[in-house]
């Protein structure tokens, strides 16, 4: 069976490495993109399953990533991950369907999310 | 006044900027005007911002067409017949934005006669425009943030929330606001709430493409208004415009090509468009803006006229940054009220102001004492011949 494809969003380095790090193990293939454009461009070249997000990236609010997600993927898990637990993002986030975790991330229950 | 417009649904789209001349169907909305790449994604993320309700930050210089992507929104969006509010955050003291944003009761302040209802309740089920969001006040940031969370209006002067209202924010700045966030002159949280859907939208000099479009959108549509022929052009003009790097971007070409089709005889040759663009190809208008021989009021001037800047960021926004003194602006003031023979109506015009604005710039001068006497610009001979050519 072809392993679910995930894409990550996180302009920093030692997270967006030690989740996929831990996806990959978990057995799942993974994109890394450290900007929003370059996960946008990931996105038109092909939908991933599923989509782990940072809202703080640059410029850019992940959750931009994830209006562009779900019209493709209406029910694709979303997981946003972020350091700041800001209620009117959080509601947002949620509304898109989306599980929004506070930072630190507790990384071995990442691949339960995906599942 | 501050500056404030509501929108019905079946108000004609404005021919500033980038949108098209075709009519408009009720099935069919105007799309922007250029074939560059940046033009596309710009459409692409216009669609997306009109399928969901996310706030959306527009960004680019002045003169892009930030407006003219927001009412595309506004109008493709579930919202389009619910009112467009626009409201202009600069050079609004602290004070009136709050009463006009969330509205007030009665006697909450000398003039407050009765309860008046803010910009953000009469934008109920409709859009909130929020040009310049990036010259608002930390404390007006405080409030807006607050907003976001639970849409709830509590009016100046009321000790309760008065209504929980359904807007949708579309923000806009020429600012780099993640330098203002470093600088913590504006809220990392409020750029992270705003900024769901971010359109940046680049200056016409990294799109050069779009130019020749744009340019025979406008001529298209200034020939139509002042119904004169429209006029043949040149390769050698197209080329000019293209090599041009149009500071003032999409409105500075707008206002030239109306200059243009206001006198032209027919057909358009080089000798026909503004100096500053004729001479592209030899020196940019930055570089025209920088020179030393030419003096700061005449260069602020021109940026204005020629390039289609509005007073507010030309000359408003570095004088509040101390970048300019009030000999400077009066130098400018002076200039202008020149060319008007003393009128601070046409100044308004000249300088790129809506007429609402007539009031708060003559309060600015006044407030820094740089409200000139009208009286000694009565004698200057006749240069009103480019005025009466501005839009």
């Amino acid at each position: 069976m072809k392993p679910r494809r995930i894409l990550i969003l996180e302009d920093e380095e030692s997270s967006a490495s030690l989740y996929a790090g831990v996806l990959r193990q978990a057995g799942f293939e993974v994109v890394v993109c450290e900007s929003f454009p370059d996960a946008r461009a990931c996105l038109k070249g092909g939908v991933p399953d599923g989509l782990l997000t940072d809202v703080r990236v640059g410029e850019y609010n992940g959750l931009q990533l994830v209006y562009l997600f779900r019209e493709l993927s209406p029910h694709g898990t979303v997981v946003v991950a972020t350091g700041h637990d800001d209620r009117t993002i959080r509601n947002e986030a949620e509304r898109l369907g989306a599980t929004f975790i506070v930072k630190p991330v507790d990384v071995h229950s990442l691949p339960r999310y995906f599942a | 006044m501050t500056d404030l417009r509501i929108d019905g649904y079946n108000q004609r789209f404005p021919a500033q900027g980038i949108a098209s001349s075709r009519p408009v169907q009720m099935d069919e909305l105007p799309r922007l005007i250029g074939t560059s790449e940046a033009i596309r994604g710009i459409e692409e993320e216009i669609e997306c911002a009109s399928r969901s309700n996310a706030k959306v930050l527009i960004t680019g210089e002045s003169g892009v067409g930030k407006e003219v992507v927001a009412r595309l929104i506004h109008q493709r969006s579930v919202r389009g017949r619910a009112p467009l509010v626009t409201i202009n955050c600069a050079g609004v003291p602290d004070t009136l934005l709050e009463s006009e944003l969330f509205g007030h009761v009665r006697g909450s302040f000398t003039d407050a006669h009765r309860d008046k209802k803010g910009w953000l309740e009469q934008a109920h089920a409709g859009t909130i425009f929020m040009d310049e969001i990036g010259e608002m006040s930390l404390r007006m940031q405080a409030l807006v943030l607050r907003f976001l969370e639970n849409g709830e209006i509590q009016r100046v002067g009321s000790d309760h929330t008065q209504s929980v209202v359904d807007v949708r924010v579309i923000a806009a700045t020429n600012r780099n606001l993640l330098a203002r966030v470093a600088e913590k002159s504006f809220r990392e949280d409020l750029y992270y709430r705003l900024n769901v859907i971010h359109v940046p939208i680049p200056p016409l000099r990294e799109r050069r493409e779009d130019i020749g479009g744009l340019f025979s959108h406008f001529v298209h549509s200034y020939c139509r208004k002042h119904r004169v022929p429209e006029p043949a052009i040149s390769e050698e003009v197209l080329a000019h415009l293209i090599t041009y790097d149009w500071p003032g971007n999409v409105r500075e070409l707008k206002n030239a090509v109306e200059r243009i089709v206001v006198r032209s005889r027919g057909t358009i040759t080089p000798a026909d468009l503004p100096k500053e663009i004729f001479g592209s190809r030899v020196a940019s208008a930055a570089a025209v803006v920088q020179s030393p021989s030419i003096g700061l009021a005449d260069a602020l001037y021109d940026r204005m006229t020629v390039n289609g800047e509005s007073f507010w960021s030309a000359v408003y926004e570095p004088f509040m940054s101390h970048d300019l003194t009030r000999a400077d602006l009066r130098g400018v003031i002076s200039r202008g009220l020149e060319q008007t023979r003393g009128s601070y109506k046409l100044l308004v015009q000249l300088f790129n102001l809506q007429p609402e604005d007539y009031k708060r710039l003559l309060s600015f001068l006044r407030k820094y004492e740089c409200q000139l006497p009208f009286q000694k610009f009565r004698s200057v001979p006749d240069r009103l011949d480019s005025v009466s050519d501005k839009p």
